[in-house]
């Protein structure tokens, strides 16, 4: 299956990759499709439903602002999940919010994952 | 899971500068329909409530909220937590559960106590932020 694609090109070519995120503490899963979005500096931002569907809330860690382009600040929830894309995974960071629609993949897993971006060819992970 | 319908209380509300005929008709039909005035105002504010676009996310929230609070209360007023330098602390259901010098230790402990929502703490804890980008 494939786990990247580009969304189409009156998109601009929207990057996303296809992963599964699990509870540690669980083991709950759930596969969702990303943006992958280098504006972001955390791991993961998803929805608040996903967050509790993964029941993540069992688990948090402290609130933290965010801080968007426009200089508005947000408050944030966060807990540790186990990110998986093909072979490559990874404990990281997962963020919700009140008002998030769509789900962002953010730099502090692609700083570890290695991505190539050269629309419309394919996007390449782990090079 | 059903942590979220746990959490029911009632409490007391004062308004101030209610329109006052408007009251008086609440109360007379309270009085009609044999029901008390903060039954039907109860019902009114549900139903606004329902209409509101994001209910369900917002609903969803404010129950996370306050098991948060509780837990970062216990957190606060825990004296232990002030004499260690560093470690992970956590906090379940409104009570410390233990601190920890690893991580992996921790979560052993969570899968084996943590039921309700639960809170990980690292000292020292220091306040942070993170970029965004743009609204999604």
């Amino acid at each position: 299956m494939t786990k990247t694609f580009f969304r189409n090109k009156e998109r601009n070519y929207e990057p996303i990759v296809r992963a599964t995120i699990t509870n540690p503490l669980n083991k709950k899963s759930v596969e969702i499709e990303m943006t992958i979005d280098t504006g972001f500096q955390g791991g993961i931002l998803v929805p608040l439903k996903t967050y509790t569907d993964l029941e993540l809330y069992l688990l948090e860690e402290p609130k933290i602002t965010g801080i968007i382009a426009t200089g508005s600040r947000i408050e944030l929830r966060r807990a540790k999940a186990i990110l998986r894309i093909n072979d490559f995974t990874t404990l990281c960071t997962i963020y919700t919010a009140l008002g998030v629609m769509k789900s962002l993949l953010g730099r502090e897993v692609l700083k570890t994952l290695g991505v190539y971006y050269k629309p419309p060819e394919k996007i390449l992970i782990g090079i | 899971m059903n942590w979220f319908n746990q959490l029911k209380k009632k409490r007391t509300v004062a308004l101030k500068n209610f329109d006052e005929e408007t009251y008086r008709l609440v109360k007379t039909f309270a009085s009609l329909e044999g029901r008390t005035v903060s039954s039907v105002f109860e019902e009114a504010v549900k139903e606004w409530l329902i209409r509101r676009r994001n209910y369900e996310e917002v609903l969803l929230w404010n129950k996370l909220e306050k098991a948060y609070e509780e837990n970062m209360n216990a957190l606060i007023k825990n004296k232990l937590i002030k004499g260690k330098e560093k470690g992970y602390v956590l906090v379940c259901n409104g009570e410390i559960i233990g601190i920890y010098n690893r991580y992996e230790e921790l979560i052993e402990e969570a899968k084996k106590k943590c039921r309700a929502p639960g809170l990980v703490v690292r000292i020292p804890y220091e306040e942070e932020s993170i970029d965004l980008g743009l609204p999604w």
